[in-house]
């Protein structure tokens, strides 16, 4: 979930370092199907829900008989969550997410990311990973943490990791316990005594 | 009985003896002392007070309620996560409920290299000895390490190597494995239902929603804090202000020096010296099922590097911090992740060499500027070597380092490609849970951002007390040597009582 990014230095090093990067190794034929977002958004644009709902699918891909970033999705619950968090979170994530859809230089021209065809994103996305520059790797490890982070922590992806889940809602071991959440009951008795020295 | 309101209703100007910053480690065990005492004390926590009626377990509601930044704080470029608490209880409530005595040879070289006064072992006993009464420090029964622990004791052991079962601060464990997301049974002693309440029952008032902002002062003296108290059912803010006699400023080697440096307080050393523990780690994947998410995820530890810096302990992690920090991605990734419940895993902790420095961004947040140097990288090596050695002597079928290389390690001769591997920022997976040393104790006001005591150098009132008094980095988990500094600054107020009271 870290995405802490210099923006004005992404961007020059993006734009000026990083052209090449996938010249004559990818192709536009067949571009992905653009998704849309199943509810109004909080925080994201849905420029910015596409291009994080586009790598969710490479970065958690939906394996046979199992769910993938883009079922829960990833996108929406990152919507979400960074709408409750600080102004800096929120202004490296939309950083990131507009620097990946606008951006992405291909054969000699910007392309957005969303339009790439699925080899082509995967490519790219590798082409991030494996940088010389730091702040594209900072900015791909963004990507990837968030996307892990959200699918993961979702309690529809644990059946196929083999997560029973919490103990709460299971087990009930409420009942018997001194403390209710009120700080003046505690199983350790040692807390109000007055210690011998 | 003791309570806590958070519904504020209107602005609040208050006067005590003492005013504290921060709950956690060092600020609870400082306000509860005092308040023990005799002192008026108001404690004020910028988190929430979140009981384990709130600790649903679930990360990703817990984190971010819980942490800073909700668990995704990091280093200024992204290499580092930089887990810290913010509710009630700091860290405390959020950490694994190991429990180090500091050692003896840290100790020393504060006294005789910075000049630290009533800081070796001998002095800080009393201290000791009255924390771990009180959060109830005790060894964890080795009935109650689960096989995540005990295989990396058995592939020790078969190495011949060294290793031993944690002391840890719970009572009555369920070993149910949530600590980090907060102790839904109230089982893991923190600052939240020890000290703290303690604190309360001696008379302190607990103001949490309350975020300290600026300072008044006259002179070398601070008069009184001003900030911001948020009512966390409306939503509402509202002004206080608390006049005292004595403030410490106790929000942990991150936030603490925040504080400090926006209202222009200390000196140049204020901010500096960071040290991180800095932390990476790797999996064993077994061909049984480990469930190493079941029980106590930190048990054992292997000793055998720490005379180079280097702690070797087991942990695990929920699916969501785990899948985050493969650094794997893809079908690989979903594969790897697909044996969740045959991992085991552990970390190389590392007693760093390197200093980092935290400053004021433009948002007014911490920018935390620090990556492992290359004495620090040459640790990681040995560590990750040896935790790979010891997984395999344990049966894994192969052990899985953090790292965009992939790196799987599956017989002795791929060990080399550990000491191949770059070692560079958002290539592998580092992080920090212990952060200390950016306002240290020292001597020397050239060098230190504060005295033996931890009263700011050039301030007549002013103290911190928390994870930032540290001169140097530690070596082992550190709350327990956060708490008797805590207790200790309480003792020498109260000793120098007409001074400052």
């Amino acid at each position: 979930m870290s995405v802490p990014l210099s923006r004005r230095r992404f961007l020059l090093q993006a734009l000026g370092l990083g052209a090449g990067w996938l010249a004559g190794s990818v192709t536009l034929a067949g571009c992905a199907p653009t998704r849309y977002p199943e509810r109004a958004l909080s925080f994201l644009t849905p420029k910015e829900w596409a291009a994080l709902d586009a790598a969710s699918a490479h970065l958690i891909p939906r394996l046979p008989g199992k769910l993938g970033g883009p079922d829960l999705p990833v996108a929406t619950a990152a919507d979400e969550l960074f709408a409750l968090a600080n102004p800096r979170l929120q202004a490296d994530l939309k950083q990131l997410l507009n620097s990946l859809e606008d951006m992405t230089w291909v054969n000699l021209r910007f392309r957005p990311f969303t339009q790439l065809d699925a080899t082509a994103q995967e490519s790219y996305l590798r082409s991030w990973e494996r940088s010389a520059l730091g702040l594209q790797r900072q900015g791909f490890v963004a990507l990837s943490k968030i996307a892990a982070m959200l699918f993961y922590s979702d309690p529809r992806a644990w059946e196929q990791i083999g997560y029973p889940g919490p103990w709460v809602g299971r087990f009930d071991f409420g009942q018997g316990l001194a403390n209710q959440g009120d700080l003046a009951a505690n199983p350790n008795p040692h807390v109000f005594e007055r210690v011998p020295e | 009985m003791p309570t806590v309101d958070t519904a504020y209703t209107h602005d609040l100007d208050l006067q005590a003896d003492v005013c504290v910053i921060g709950t956690g480690a060092g600020g609870a065990v400082l306000a509860s002392e005092l308040a023990e005492a005799g002192y008026s004390v108001v404690m004020l926590e910028k988190g929430g007070y979140h009981t384990r009626k709130a600790f649903n377990q679930q990360e990703k509601e817990m984190m971010p309620l819980l942490f800073e930044e909700g668990g995704a704080r990091t280093t200024k470029d992204g290499g580092i996560s930089v887990l810290h608490g913010t509710s009630v209880g700091g860290s405390t409530t959020v950490n694994w409920a190991i429990c180090f005595d500091p050692p003896a040879s840290v100790l020393t070289e504060w006294a005789e290299d910075h000049g630290i006064e009533g800081i070796r072992l001998e002095d800080l006993a009393p201290s000791l000895a009255k924390v771990r009464r009180i959060l109830n420090v005790q060894p964890i029964p080795p009935e109650a390490v689960p096989e995540n622990g005990r295989l990396l004791l058995d592939g020790a052991r078969k190495l011949g190597m060294k290793g031993g079962i944690f002391e840890h601060n719970r009572t009555q464990c369920l070993s149910s494995g949530f600590c980090i997301l907060g102790c839904s049974y109230d089982r893991k002693q923190s600052m939240l239902v020890t000290y703290v309440p303690r604190a309360l029952h001696f008379g302190a008032r607990l103001l949490p929603n309350a975020e300290a902002k600026t300072f008044e002062r006259e002179g070398d003296r601070i008069t009184a804090v001003k900030g911001v108290l948020t009512n966390p059912e409306t939503g509402a803010q509202y002004q206080v202000r608390v006049r005292a006699k004595v403030f410490s400023v106790s929000g942990g080697a991150i936030s603490t020096p925040v504080l400090l440096m926006q209202n222009g307080l200390g000196n140049a050393q204020v901010g500096r010296n960071l040290t991180l523990h800095p932390t990476t780690a790797a999996v064993g994947l077994f061909d049984h099922q480990v469930k190493a998410f079941q029980g106590i995820h930190f048990t054992t530890y292997v000793s055998d590097l720490e005379p180079e810096g280097i702690l070797l302990e087991s942990i695990f992690a929920y699916p969501g911090l785990m899948g985050s920090n493969l650094f794997r991605w893809g079908a690989r990734a979903a594969e790897t992740m697909a044996q969740y419940d045959r991992m085991a895993a552990a970390i190389v902790l590392l007693h760093d060499d390197g200093r980092g420095e935290v400053r004021v961004d433009k948002w007014g947040l911490p920018e935390i500027d620090y990556w492992v140097n290359a004495k620090d990288q040459a640790k990681f090596r040995t560590g990750l070597k040896a935790l790979a050695r010891i997984y395999l002597a344990a049966g894994a079928k192969e052990v899985l380092l953090p790292h965009s290389d992939g790196l799987t390690i599956r017989q002795e001769g791929d060990l080399d490609a550990i000491e191949r591997m770059p070692i560079e920022t958002n290539r592998m997976a580092v992080f920090s849970a212990h952060q200390m040393g950016t306002a240290a104790m020292g001597a020397n006001p050239e060098a230190s951002a504060t005295d033996s005591w931890g009263r700011l150098h050039g301030m007549d009132n002013l103290f911190v007390c928390d994870g930032s008094l540290l001169p140097t980095s530690l070596g082992v988990n550190p709350q327990i040597t956060i708490a008797a500094l805590g207790d200790r600054t309480a003792r020498h107020l109260v000793r120098e009582a007409s001074r400052y009271f």
